[in-house]
């Protein structure tokens, strides 16, 4: 008896009708099983999408409060730059002489200093 | 079932596989490995009466327990299946997992039996030789009436139809179909006796 007649009656006596209900049995079941790793598997990969999603919006959304602090931060008094004469017109009647280097210019009230002499 | 049993029988020689079939199964297993349910039903037709009759031996003959392990066993391929090259190591990743699927499937339904088993461990167990089931058939073929072999070689190596049988034999279609079914059971328990005595 050759090998390929040798399977051939091994299937036809143990494979017959006693196997059936365990042949569909087991295709079911592995069916499912195959449907549950795929789905799984489709569950890791959607997590992994999110995942990656939050990160990339995570550090955006914490940018819009960076600049909000950035617009707080110069509550500072506000100045307003004047020329010269603007800045003598402020004192009218007063003498007055703008004294140093271009930029570290001092107000020196010449009036008062004569006051302070006498 | 006792360690060195499950072990050995690793070197069982079981019928092969079509050709047809080997040179597929790159192609059959990665499709396995990506979850495609065709590829399961193709490969669930291809290694079931393979694997079922791998489990028996590794059962010794109970096939109820082979049974139970083959559904086992095509539970895990389905949730564990990776792509492979070539049949041959295709076929001894499936009979670790079917092997394994056996042991645990023997360690739930002999948990009775464990301390019995812990004592007879060391015993080196007597294992189907390499070929054993071919071995088997072939052997309680020959133990078959000339007139029964007859109809049984007629009927599913030649295949030969009932209505030819019956004519050949001189019996009714009816009584062909009787003899052939009584046959079948017959070599069926004769084999899985001889699995569980051997």
């Amino acid at each position: 008896m050759t090998d390929y007649e040798k399977k051939q009656l091994l299937d036809s006596v143990l494979g017959g009708d006693e196997l059936a209900g365990a042949r569909q049995a087991s295709l079911e079941g592995g069916l499912r099983a195959l449907r549950r790793r795929r789905q799984g598997r489709t569950a890791g990969l959607s997590f992994l999408i999110v995942a990656a999603a939050l990160v990339l919006l995570l550090p955006q959304r914490e940018q819009p409060v960076t600049v909000v602090q950035e617009q707080a931060a110069p509550a500072a008094p506000k100045f307003e730059r004047i020329t010269k004469e603007q800045l003598f017109a402020l004192f009218p009647g007063r003498a007055m002489a703008l004294v140093g280097k271009p930029g570290e210019q001092e107000l020196v009230f010449l009036d008062q200093q004569q006051t302070a002499n006498r | 079932m006792s360690e060195a049993a499950t072990n050995s029988v690793l070197a069982l020689r079981l019928p092969e596989i079509s050709p047809a079939a080997s040179s597929g199964v790159a192609g059959l297993t990665r499709r396995l490995a990506r979850g495609d349910e065709e590829a399961f039903r193709e490969f669930h037709g291809l290694y079931f009466s393979r694997l079922h009759q791998f489990l028996l031996v590794v059962s010794r003959g109970d096939d109820a327990q082979a049974q139970d392990a083959l559904q086992e066993t095509f539970l895990r391929v389905a949730r564990s299946a990776r792509a492979f090259e070539s049949e041959e190591v295709f076929w001894s990743w499936l009979k670790v997992v079917a092997r394994n699927a056996a042991r645990d499937c023997g360690r739930r339904q002999l948990r009775y039996f464990s301390m019995l088993e812990r004592f007879t461990r060391h015993a080196e167990a007597v294992v189907p030789n390499e070929g054993a089931l071919g071995d088997l058939i072939e052997e309680t073929m020959a133990e078959l009436e000339p007139d029964e072999r007859k109809l049984v070689e007629g009927k599913y190596l030649e295949g030969d139809t009932v209505q030819q049988l019956s004519t050949e034999c001189g019996l009714t279609e009816k009584a062909v179909e009787s003899r052939l079914l009584r046959l079948r059971r017959h070599l069926r328990e004769r084999i899985l006796h001889k699995l569980k005595t051997q």
